[in-house]
């Protein structure tokens, strides 16, 4: 049973002006049978939760279990963290450090043991519950200061009105009164004091504002210059800078024109000039199929769709129509310097990588618009096989025709040149 | 809220009025109260329109150019990123750099990027237009010459070994026969000159090997850390001194000298001097050496006992490494010692294998005080009505008795040429300003004669023109373009005058050249003069017939750190710890202990320096091993033109500077300031800021030093500070870190090499972005530099031994810092690096308190705001410029690390060879103290030094296990000579703060 | 009561006498209250003028450097955390002791005590490069899946400090729900009726609470016992884990918690001394009470003394050249060599005064004498933080300290928040435990306590 605070229990109370009184009551309403007795006094009066028989709290066990979670949690947290989720070598000490792990592991117990204690006392008291019906019964107020009040509980089994109040009147209290007459609008009345402990509360939710402009120092825009940035000091706002005129960075490449600019007194290198391998292919298929294949093709066709969403002026094939004719002077010239939409790739591919670019064209022009027939038995059948294969899965006419008819102005005035 | 340079001492960055705390009182709430919200800036995109060929946005490039100090080049490969300079670093192929460069070589990038710089041109206080200048002094159609065929025209220059330049001078010459050239060169020696000619009869400089000099005398010279070839000369000095076996030899150093140097602390044998008695030194041991004459008795006589046994025993060693040993005199010697030098040389049978003679490389070599007096003398009289400075400062530089600035302002036309606004440009009508080195085209000679190009690499930010365009107007030449005039020299005919030119036209030389940033094939021919003694002698007996007046002798000294007062303005250069003294903002009276306790002051008491009716304020600097009855003073301090009060730090010594004499000032008197005389704002603009408050070693073994015969006699000295010791954790490497990493970095540093000369402290500031703190940060103990160079000093206060110790984050495997940090802001990296997160520090500075090396830097202010974005350019992109609140330190240039580690990669992820990470300090070091590279390459250099018998780590009972480890200090004394007492403390008191 | 012949109680107030006679500054306030708060007030403005120079500019306002990156700020923070232990120390430890004098100190030795945390709270915080990333310390789910460095000793603090705070705030309210019910109840108007009503949180007194109220606050006490002895373990923990000499000692637990011991006391003398005497309850708070707290000033002060001792013996005994120079040179001949010499007086030698009966019974030297032991160990942080750090290993780093203006304003400030929290306190709670007197004096009626 609970606090005879509680509405529909409330019987009968008598009041004291002092403990022992009290305590002679208590015994002598328990030796007449009564079960459901309870006190409220200034104090705890010694002996009195005996007398009333007022069981053991169960307060120590939550104590103990809350311990234990807490304690347990706080070396997991550590443990996990420090060494399995996000393993860091510090000053070459092991990741599970369990001494390093203690103290934080004691006082997380020893959180969790008290914040649960306190909240035990609150929850198995019912406090927090600001009002109750025995708040109407005058003078109980003093029940904090210098009366001891004695209450029995109207669901006691040997309760009766009027005898449980003659008996009471025999224990000598000063008064023996009954439940408060009025049912009280006490929730009203406590609603002030409910909305003052919300109010912390409130003061948690989001205030609405004027953003602040507040950098917190998390180097996130330092004050130098990367790549690309912005500057006030110069005209152009840029803060990246020409170099002078004339002047010749020390990695440069320096040898025949030739080899660095594609052509020799005025007219296009004919073949590539570093000595042609397999090595020097096979780089250059790489490099071609990273930086040219996106619009001039795989295979040099230019039969791509960035090719032919650039209607207005259109990638030529490298390996058909005028463009075929180019020497690799021409080739690797173009792909140093960049030609109309063109962008230049001389900063991207260093030299060898262009003339590989070249040769790599060549071998893409050797390879273009060999008619089937003309392959070695064994190959041809092979070839055959492969393309029927791909056109059955692709239902599409037997052999793809050259790519002709493009627009090719900027070629021709090149070619007329 | 902060100064336009948070630098001033007028305002350093801590200071916050009243007013703004007021208003910040409120907001900071707020702000504080919205920590979670973050804004990142929004930032624009902006790229070449055409994009320039060789530059890759993001990686850098390379220029070879050159740096031209007091006339001399020193190659320099300059790092470009965007089009932008960003570092300064030797030039491996320069014979004056073989890949290293000294202080001001790499801190001049800071003068490109300075918006106090002049702009443009102007006519007293009316900005004009170059053509301007051009129309008045240039050829002008139909308009007639000077009538006076140029007899006022007069031109002060600096000195120069520009072929360009000669040729300019030569066409001015024959537009204007009657003008006159002088040339200013405040920090110039004149005695080599004078006794070049006397002695040798022609005037020819000397040039020194020290690959093979395993005797040398080095007699009040610097030749390690100053003069045009240092660079060179500590390199192939310390080739000498490497012992990595008790088998290997060992060159030895005397060094005799008046005020500590770097070199000095060098030296197995030092011997204090007073300046005047430098020359009587070598009059001595050249009458050990058998040199009949009563003037070098005389002169050995002077001597002190300790000074002649020394010199004695010196004599007899030299004698016996005949051909194999070096004499070396101080520019700043008098024509006495210098003879002495070229016949004691001569002597020792050094001319033609260690010591050969050339013409100098100079063209217009100037002298300290001579030339400009004469020029002084000419205005006086009235015979100038137009005056040319191209460069230089001659107002600041110029000697007590020339009164330059006044004088000027009675020249009509005065054409001033100079970076700043400084002391001479406020007082000429005409001021024009210089474009940076690395904004010009130009040409200069290294001290051997090797040509050395100059070449942009960025267009002039504040349209400065150079020297040579400024003549060019003068010589009347057509294009004033340095770019045309220097192809012209060198590919279109004509004599450069040099016999330099040869048939070598054509682009791919040229191009070649500027990818070398030299000319192949121009040093100076050698010629090996005789040198008579009896020139010698007869300069002796001149310098003894001249009585020394009583009192002190001052020596007056070019500075370390802002040489003759041109880098005043620079921050970098003001922050940089005096080798010797740990000085930074601003320079001192240098006496010895004793001298000191004799006129009974100490450091930093104020005190009077008084020669000739002028006299100079400043704070005592007592420093253990200056010569008795002498006093040093540094200058280039105490500017007020053109720069915020930060800059005026320090007193002007060239306030004491007789044209007479230079550089030893006789007859000086000293005295304390009472109380009363200068004022608390003197006192504390005067106080000394130095970053080093204790010199003794307190019996701790932090620097092992050890002589060859010691090392010999127990190689294993140093075991006992390197190997295992007993660990809680066991003491494998960590196991996490191998199995990841592919290198293992480490570092080791030779002591027996390094001369503290700075190179690596201010490599590490330009590569790491390092913050100045100003004078009052240095005084609090604040200052920022990730690798400082600790000197110790052992042995009695007279005869100190000096030791200096570069200092960095020693990358501990068992660091103390890392396990204290609360938030995993420093780690261990998987290749052993000692790793700092600076967005993840919070600042507790815990790891600071733990790290026993005490190189953790912290950024109690915004120190890299509040520079304006001009400063902001010089900033390294490849490293986090940090703020306020976070620690930082060494990181072994782990940026430069990655960097390798992915051009690794992208070559098919080939293994890094060893050399191909360097960090900004090894890579700077003159004599190559510092080697860094991989332990996983048992061929690497590093892995190698670690096999040496005198490594060791310091502080290695602490167990940190140092991946930074040393070499002990080895030296290699005479075994003749008395020993100071090495045990006995120098009592060298701490700075009061 | 056999330890001292001095009554814990005078006279027999009745019920109503002792509450009225509690509760009467509640009701009416003094003018020499209000200058007070409006003094401290000041003092606290001065804190927030520091704290937000200080967050606005940088922590270079403060004199710290390298190698004195710790100084002031850790100094107050370990002096005030070091002050808030005696609070719980009586209210727990001689609570399980059973030491009947304790009843009419306790409440106000934990309101010390928490407001004592709170300043202490402050310095860890303000003395961090980045305040405002302190949260970084406490493991909470980030993106970054980024954690603390739980070997550090800086989370230790942060979980020993927030469980100390938090504990001892609930051992003291749940202390206070009795006589905030008898302050709602004895309220002379509805406004304070209802404040006190809510913070009562409807204690009414049943037999049965009273029981729960028993046993839960026995197990805070139980709890908060090896709490007040964690909790200053791990403060020195923050210098016993680390190399520096003279910090790197086994010692430092032990003898970190006895000087938190012994300062707390001599706060509680000198909040003590003066309250009974203007609050006039000398017949509540009595000689009795002096005496005790005055035995353990000598107890825990002669502790000190011993650990002095055995520091400067182990530094020597060791041998090891860093230690000894610290201990031996540095500190007794150094430029701080006073803080040094004065610590040793003020916290050594001083307490053992106590040994004379007439001062220990006396309040006037009391008083003194705490304030001395206050000052003391202040000093004795302030030795052992900086006389550590400005003379560590590398002579080349060795560098002085100097405190600047923004130093003094924080330490001024919070003690000016201190008195100021200490004032409300005495104006808005018993600040004697009403039902405790009243059961002690009925257990005395009954005869039957100790």
């Amino acid at each position: 049973m609970e606090t005879t605070a509680d509405p529909r229990r409330l019987g009968l109370l008598a009041e004291y002006d002092n403990p022992a009184d009290l305590v002679r009551g208590a015994a002598s309403m328990r030796e007449r049978g009564y079960r459901r007795l309870d006190a409220f006094t200034p104090y705890e009066v010694p002996g009195l939760a005996e007398t009333l028989g007022v069981a053991r709290t169960r307060l120590p066990l939550v104590t103990l279990v809350a311990a234990a979670v807490g304690g347990t949690l706080a070396y997991l947290i550590q443990w996990w963290t420090n060494a399995v989720a996000y393993p860091i070598p510090v000053g070459g000490r092991p990741l599970h450090a369990a001494p390093a792990f203690v103290p934080i592991t004691f006082e997380t117990a020893i959180l969790f043991a008290g914040v649960a204690t306190f909240l035990g006392v609150l929850v198995l008291s019912r406090l927090t519950r600001l009002w109750a019906p025995i708040d109407e019964i005058d003078g109980f107020e003093r029940a904090s200061v210098d009366r001891y009040w004695l209450a029995v509980d109207r669901r006691d089994p040997s309760f009766d009105p009027e005898r449980t109040a003659r008996e009471l009147e025999d224990t000598g209290p000063l008064r023996v009164v009954g439940p408060p007459s009025r049912p009280s609008l006490g929730i009203v009345r406590c609603l002030p004091p409910l909305i003052l402990v919300m109010l912390p509360f409130l003061a948690g939710c989001d205030v609405a504002g004027p953003e602040p402009n507040f950098s917190l120092e998390r180097m996130i825009h330092q004050p130098r210059y990367d790549a690309w940035e912005a500057s006030a000091v110069f005209a152009d706002g840029k803060a990246m800078r020409d170099p002078p005129a004339g002047s010749v960075h020390a990695g440069s490449v320096l040898g025949p024109p030739a080899l660095v600019e594609g052509r020799t007194d005025g007219r296009w290198v004919e073949q590539v000039v570093p000595e042609v391998d397999a090595a020097l292919l096979r780089r250059g298929r790489d490099r071609f199929e990273i930086y040219c294949a996106p619009c001039h093709g795989i295979d040099g066709e230019a039969a791509t769709s960035v090719a032919q969403s650039m209607s207005l002026r259109t990638p030529p094939p490298l390996v058909d129509g005028d463009a075929r004719t180019l020497p690799p002077g021409r080739v690797f010239h173009v792909a140093t310097y960049g030609y109309g939409l063109m962008p230049a790739y001389g900063h991207q591919l260093s030299i060898g990588d262009r003339w590989a670019v070249a040769a790599w064209v060549e071998v893409l022009r050797l390879r273009f618009g060999v008619p089937l027939e003309s392959l070695p038995p064994a190959l041809y059948e092979r070839a055959r096989r492969e393309l029927e294969a791909r056109d059955e899965e692709e239902d599409r006419p037997a052999l793809p025709e050259p790519a002709v008819g493009r627009q090719r102005q900027g070629l021709e005035r090149e070619v007329e040149r | 809220m902060t100064p336009e340079f948070p630098d001033g001492a007028d305002l350093p960055p801590d200071e916050l009025s009243r007013r703004e705390l007021g208003e910040l009182l409120g907001a900071a709430g707020a702000a504080l109260s919205l920590a979670g919200c973050i804004h990142s800036p929004t930032e624009t995109i902006l790229p070449y329109a055409h994009h320039p060929g060789p530059i890759t946005p993001g990686l850098p490039l390379f220029y070879a150019t050159s740096m031209v100090l007091d006339g001399y080049a020193t190659g320099l490969l300059v790092r470009s990123r965007e089009g932008r300079p960003i570092k300064i670093e030797g030039n491996p192929e320069h014979p004056a750099s073989l890949g290293a460069a000294g202080v001001f070589e790499q801190a001049s990038i800071l003068e490109l990027y300075d918006s106090r710089r002049m702009r443009g041109l102007r006519r007293r206080d009316q900005p004009a237009g170059w053509n301007d200048l051009r129309r008045r002094f240039g050829v002008r159609e139909g308009a007639p010459e000077r009538a006076d065929r140029g007899a006022g025209l007069a031109f002060l220059l600096e000195p120069t070994s520009s072929p360009l330049r000669r040729r300019l001078l030569e066409r001015i010459a024959l537009r204007f026969p009657e003008s006159s050239v002088y040339a200013h060169a405040p920090t110039a020696g004149y005695g080599s000159r004078v006794a070049a000619r006397a002695a040798l009869g022609a005037a020819l400089v000397p040039q020194h090997d020290f690959r093979d000099a395993l005797r040398v005398l080095a007699v009040g010279s610097d030749f390690t850390a100053s003069g045009p070839f240092h660079l060179r000369h500590a390199r192939h000095f310390a080739s000498t001194r490497r012992v990595s076996t008790p088998r290997d030899t060992m060159s030895r150093l005397y060094a005799v000298e008046s005020v500590p140097t770097p070199t000095g602390s060098l030296a197995d044998e030092r011997l204090r001097a007073r300046p005047s008695e430098l020359a009587l030194v070598l009059a001595a041991v050249a009458h050990e050496l058998g040199a009949g004459s009563e003037a070098l008795e005389a002169a050995a006589d002077r001597l002190s006992p300790r000074q002649r046994e020394l010199a004695a025993v010196a004599a007899r060693d030299l004698d016996r490494h005949r051909g194999r040993g070096v004499v070396i005199a101080g520019e700043a010697l008098d024509p006495a010692a210098h003879a002495l030098a070229a016949w004691l040389n001569q002597r020792l049978d050094n001319v033609g294998s260690t010591v050969w003679y050339t013409e100098p490389a100079l063209h217009l070599e100037g002298s300290p005080a001579q030339d400009l007096a004469r020029l002084a003398r000419e205005i006086d009289a009235g015979a100038v009505d137009t005056l040319v400075i191209a460069g230089g400062n001659p107002v600041y530089t110029a000697p007590s008795d020339v009164p330059f600035g006044e004088l000027l302002e009675r020249v009509e036309e005065t054409i001033c040429l100079a970076p700043y606004e400084n002391e001479t440009s406020t007082r000429c009508r005409w001021a024009i300003a210089a474009a940076h080195y690395l904004e010009s085209w130009g040409d200069a000679r290294a001290y051997d004669g090797t040509v050395s190009l100059v070449q942009p690499l960025i267009a002039p930010l504040c349209g400065g023109r150079t020297a040579d365009e400024l003549l060019a107007v003068f010589a009347g030449e057509e294009s004033h373009d340095a770019h045309a005039m220097l192809r012209d020299l060198w590919l279109g005919g004509g004599d450069d005058g040099a016999g330099t030119r040869g048939e070598r036209g054509g682009d791919r030389f040229w191009e070649r050249a500027l990818q070398a940033g030299l000319i192949e094939g121009t040093t100076l021919t050698r010629s090996a003069p005789v040198a008579s003694l009896d020139a010698a002698v007869r300069l002796l007996e001149e310098r003894l017939r001249e009585r020394e007046p009583p009192g002190l002798e001052i020596a007056l000294r070019s500075d370390p750190t802002v040489h003759d007062g041109s880098f005043a303005g620079n921050r970098w250069l003001q922050e940089l710890p005096d080798p010797v003294t740990k000085l930074t903002w601003g320079n001192a009276v240098l006496l010895s202990p004793r001298t000191a306790s004799e006129l009974a002051v100490g450091n930093g008491s104020m005190v009077e320096v008084e020669t000739a009716g002028r006299a100079v304020r400043g704070p005592v600097f007592v420093l253990p091993g200056h010569a008795d009855g002498a006093l040093t003073l540094h200058l280039g301090h105490g500017r007020v033109a053109p720069f915020e009060p930060a800059a005026a730090f320090g007193f002007d010594a060239y306030a004491l500077r007789p044209t007479a004499a230079p550089w030893v000032v006789p007859g000086a008197t000293l005295r304390a300031l009472a109380a009363g005389e200068m004022s608390a704002r003197e006192r504390r603009h005067h106080a000394l800021a130095s970053t080093q408050q204790h010199w003794r070693l307190e019996g701790r073994d932090l620097v092992l030093r050890q002589t060859l015969e010691e090392l010999r006699a127990r190689p294993d000295l140093a075991a006992a500070h390197r190997g295992p010791l007993p660990s809680f954790y066991g003491w494998e490497p960590d196991p996490s870190a191998a199995a990841h990493a592919r290198d293992q970095w480490a570092m080791t540093i030779d002591l027996s090499v390094c001369t503290g000369c700075n190179a690596c402290v201010i490599a590490c500031q330009a590569e790491n972005n390092i913050q100045v703190v100003g004078k009052e940060g240095v005084r609090k103990g604040r200052e920022m530099h990730w690798i400082r160079i600790d000197r110790y000093l052992t042995g009695p206060p007279e005869e100190p031994v000096a030791v200096h110790q570069p200092m960095l984050c020693q990358h501990c495997e068992r660091a103390p810092c890392e396990y204290v940090c609360p938030v995993f802001a420093t780690t261990h990296s998987a290749d052993g690096l000692n790793e700092m997160t600076y967005n993840r520090c919070v600042g507790t500075r815990f790891c600071s308190n733990n790290c026993p090396y005490k190189v953790r830097r912290f950024n109690w202010f915004d120190y890299s705001h509040g520079h304006d974005d001009t400063a902001a350019l010089v900033w390294n992109p490849e490293v986090t410029v940090r703020e306020r609140g976070v620690m930082e330190k060494c990181t072994y240039c782990v940026q430069r690390i990655r960097g390798a580690q992915i051009q690794a990669r992208l070559e098919g992820d080939r293994p890094i060879a060893d050399g191909e990470v360097v960090p900004a300090c090894a890579q700077a070091c003159p004599s190559r103290a510092i080697v860094f590279g991989s332990l996983t390459d048992p061929a690497s250099e590093v892995s190698r030094s670690r096999q040496n018998p005198r490594l060791y780590s310091v502080l290695h009972e602490l167990g940190t296990e140092p991946r930074t480890r040393y070499l002990v200090r080895l030296t290699h004394p005479h075994p003749e000579l008395a020993r100071p007492d090495a045990r006995r403390p120098a009592d060298a008191e701490s700075t009061p703060r | 009561m056999s330890v001292a012949e001095a009554p814990v109680l005078h006279g027999r107030p009745g019920d109503l006498e002792v509450t009225d006679q509690v509760l009467a500054p509640l009701w009416a306030g003094s003018r020499a209250w209000a200058a007070l708060l409006g003094l401290s007030a000041a003092g606290v403005g001065l804190l927030v003028v520091a704290i937000t120079y200080t967050v606005v500019t940088g922590i270079g306002v403060w004199g710290n450097n390298i190698p004195v990156g710790w100084a002031y700020g850790i100094i107050n923070f370990v002096w005030w955390i070091g002050l808030g232990h005696a609070g719980t120390f009586i209210s727990a430890v001689l609570l399980l002791l059973e030491q009947s004098w304790r009843n009419s100190i306790n409440r106000l030795a934990e309101a010390m005590t928490l407001f004592a945390v709170v300043n202490a709270g402050l310095y860890p915080l303000l003395h961090l490069g980045r305040p405002w990333f302190f949260y970084w310390l406490i493991p909470y789910p980030s993106t970054m899946e980024l954690w603390p460095q739980f070997k550090s000793a800086l989370p230790w603090d942060i979980a020993a400090i927030s469980t100390y705070g938090l504990v001892s705030f609930l051992f003291w309210y749940l202390g206070l729900l009795p006589d905030l019910a008898a302050a709602r109840d004895r309220a002379p108007d509805l406004r304070r009726a209802r404040f006190y009503g809510v913070c009562a949180l409807g204690w009414r007194g049943s037999s049965r609470d009273w029981s729960r109220l028993r046993v839960g606050y026995g197990l805070l006490a139980g709890l908060a016992t090896p709490l007040v002895i964690s909790v200053h373990s791990v403060v020195s923990f923050d210098f016993a884990i680390t190399q520096v000499p003279g910090w790197h000692s086994t010692i430092f637990p032990p003898y970190f918690v006895v000087g938190a011991i012994f300062s707390g006391f001599a706060l509680v003398l000198i909040l003590v001394i003066p309250i009974r005497r203007v609050y006039r309850i000398e017949n509540l708070i009595t000689e009795r009470h002096l005496d005790a707290m005055g035995k353990v000033l000598l107890v825990t002060g002669s502790i000190m003394l011993y650990a002095y001792v055995v520091e400067t013996f182990v530094a020597w005994y060791s041998g090891n050249l860093y230690e000894r120079f610290i201990f031996l040179v540095r500190r007794p001949f150094g430029p701080y060599a006073s803080a040094y010499w004065a610590m040793w007086i003020l916290n050594a030698f001083a307490p053992q005064l106590l040994w004379i009966r007439s001062v220990r019974r006396r309040p006037l030297p009391l008083f003194l004498l705490s304030v001395a032991i206050l000052v003391g160990m202040w000093l004795e942080r302030f030795v052992l933080i900086v006389t550590s750090l400005d003379r560590d290993f590398l002579p080349s780093s060795w560098d002085l300290y100097a405190p600047t203006w923004v130093d003094w304003s924080l330490l001024a400030g919070t003690l000016g928040l201190f008195s100021f929290l200490f004032l409300l306190f005495l104006r808005l709670v018993p600040i004697v435990p009403i039902y405790e007197i009243k059961r002690l004096r009925h257990e005395l009626e009954l005869g039957h306590a100790g």
